[in-house]
């Protein structure tokens, strides 16, 4: 395992898009603070770093997602077309390993994206914006929530990516599904806010009226959104999340049924 | 004799089509092994098998006496080395790098072998150039060179030669024949060039359909392509004795009752005209001049 480790890192510290989407993501930080900035002079003092960081989960549109899935998918898929994911069976790496040295190595790029969002936030948002009166263990728990969101995309991605054995198909399911999922999100959300109507009473008001789903609905749409990473990475980038610690506790059962389904699935897949 | 590998039965089905029927196959250590067959004869399918790409659907195997559901395969695939089809290699990297890539995989921090596996495949000159601007004969050298980090006792190669040019497949040859000669490594190498394979191989397997028709050690071969004439006479009893005393020749072998086959270059008119001396009828005169082509095609059923 650490052998194939050692030869995936050999690898990964040479793959040119990794250094280009840490490139992005850092920019994406950079850009975040500005404009957050930019708010914080017109509005006041609550649009601080707390706001970055929540906005880095994903910027309301799964960014974390495609970019997970255009790292993992490309790594992946790259070792497919080239014919070394061949020569690491041919030899005797073992299935069970090679994946899991793939979904680490995945891992670790996808974490240093997200790191390099946030390092800038943390350097220029800090002297820029203030974390306000924001609490550390808060904080701390908003950040571990995104690390282990993207540790879920990378399993997930890994898996499709692992058993698709294409660098297309998994771009298209890893972009595309992390839209779909994203959108059938929102359309919970509105659903669940419940709906605006004109009020009888004034001509110019609106009045909601909750939600009118079945409980057993309802609740069937809140697990879902809690528990697909794109749904996290919705809910915490409006600012509306709180519940870290079960963000946290969801994505690492991502992180373990994608690994162990996709290494135990991988022994089974035959090779071109 | 100890056996590198040995299939016993082996089978792979796709969508109720048996693309390998029931092979069993023999390499023994030391062996250049040839394997011949059609395209879609299942050779390629074989050696995915034998490689572990692909699952089975019957029979198994036996690698190094490593028996394939057993823990211990993936020890044995460890000394084994193999291109299936197209050389593994990382095109963005230069060789060292791909060398490089591998060794760690397999465990080999000593980079100090990658020089000289460079310079064993005459790639020692290419620097910094990326694989993607090799030529296909410098990418072939390099899936081997690939194929031998490990120092394996065992390389299976499927159609090495495929698509080079007369120079690069001589090169390839060459450095195949060092392999098994210096190293003792024992190679398993499909083609369909085979006149290129007959001068290679010490042995070979031909498969077709799926089945593996025949396995012939290369003096077997030669036994059977060598160049003769074959009579068709009314009785060969008295064959031997109008060939050495009347004819003087000695390189014959009576196959039947009725058949004899001569080795030797003969004047088909004195043979006719001894054989009417001596009381034989000659109904049947067949010249035999086989490749392993001809012998192939033959065993096959024809270019059909």
């Amino acid at each position: 395992m650490f052998k194939l480790l050692r030869a995936d890192f050999y690898r990964a510290f040479r793959f040119k898009i990794f250094y280009l989407l840490i490139s992005v993501n850092a920019l994406v930080g950079l850009i975040s603070v500005l404009n957050m900035y930019s708010y914080r002079m017109a509005f006041g003092v609550q649009y601080n770093a707390v706001r970055v960081l929540e906005q880095g989960m994903g910027g309301g549109f799964s960014f974390l997602g495609i970019l997970s899935a255009i790292i993992v998918a490309i790594f992946i898929g790259h070792e497919y077309s080239s014919g070394a994911m061949r020569n690491k069976i041919m030899v005797g790496c073992g299935r069970s390993k090679i994946y899991l040295s793939k979904f680490i190595v995945s891992a670790v790029m996808c974490v240093a994206v997200y790191f390099s969002y946030h390092a800038v936030n943390f350097i220029l948002g800090s002297v820029l914006l203030g974390w306000g009166d924001a609490v550390f263990s808060d904080v701390l728990m908003l950040f571990l929530a995104g690390l282990f969101l993207t540790l879920a995309y990378c399993g997930i991605f890994t898996f499709i990516s692992m058993l698709s054995k294409s660098t297309v198909l998994s771009l298209i399911f890893g972009i595309l599904g992390s839209l779909a999922v994203l959108m059938a999100v929102m359309i919970l959300l509105g659903g669940l806010q419940g709906e605006y109507i004109a009020d009888p009473n004034d001509p110019n008001g609106a009045i909601l009226v909750p939600c009118r789903w079945p409980a057993w609905l309802q609740w069937l749409a809140r697990a879902f959104i809690n528990v697909m990473p794109s749904g996290q990475s919705a809910i915490i980038s409006m600012g509306e999340g709180s519940r870290y610690g079960l963000y946290i506790a969801l994505s690492a059962v991502w992180v373990v049924l994608s690994g162990a389904g996709g290494a135990l699935l991988f022994r089974k897949v035959d090779l071109k | 004799m100890e056996y590198v590998l040995r299939t016993y039965g082996l089978t792979k089905r796709y969508k109720d089509v048996s693309v390998v029927n029931n092979v069993s196959m023999n390499i023994r250590r030391g062996e250049i092994y040839g394997f011949v067959g059609r395209n879609g004869a299942g050779k390629t399918t074989v050696m995915r098998l034998i490689c572990g790409l692909i699952g089975k659907d019957g029979g198994t195997y036996e690698l190094f006496g490593k028996s394939d559901g057993s823990a211990a395969i993936n020890g044995a695939r460890r000394r084994t080395g193999a291109i299936i089809e197209t050389p593994s290699v990382y095109p963005e990297m230069t060789a060292y790098q791909n060398l490089k890539e591998q060794c760690l995989a397999l465990g080999i921090s000593d980079e100090k072998v990658i020089p000289s596996l460079l310079a064993y495949v005459g790639l020692e000159n290419t620097g910094k150039k990326k694989a993607r601007n090799f030529s296909l004969g410098m990418r072939q050298r390099l899936g081997i060179a690939m194929a031998l980090v490990g120092s394996p006792d065992f390389i299976i190669l499927d159609e090495p030669v495929n698509g080079l040019d007369p120079q690069g497949i001589v090169e390839i040859r060459e450095l195949l024949l060092r392999l098994n000669r210096e190293k003792s490594i024992t190679i398993l190498i499909s083609s369909h060039i085979l006149g290129e394979l007959s001068k290679l191989a010490t042995c070979y397997g031909f498969i077709e359909k799926g089945n593996l028709l025949k396995e012939i050690s290369a003096a077997e071969l030669e036994e059977a392509c060598r160049k003769s004439v074959r009579l068709s006479v009314s009785d060969t009893e008295k064959v031997p004795y109008i060939l050495e005393r009347g004819l003087g020749l000695t390189d014959f072998k009576i196959l039947s009752d009725t058949e004899v086959e001569i080795y030797t270059d003969v004047k088909i008119g004195e043979v006719a005209l001894a054989l009417h001396a001596g009381g034989i009828e000659l109904f049947r005169v067949r010249e035999k001049d086989e490749d392993l082509e001809g012998y192939f095609l033959n065993l096959v059923g024809g270019v059909g």
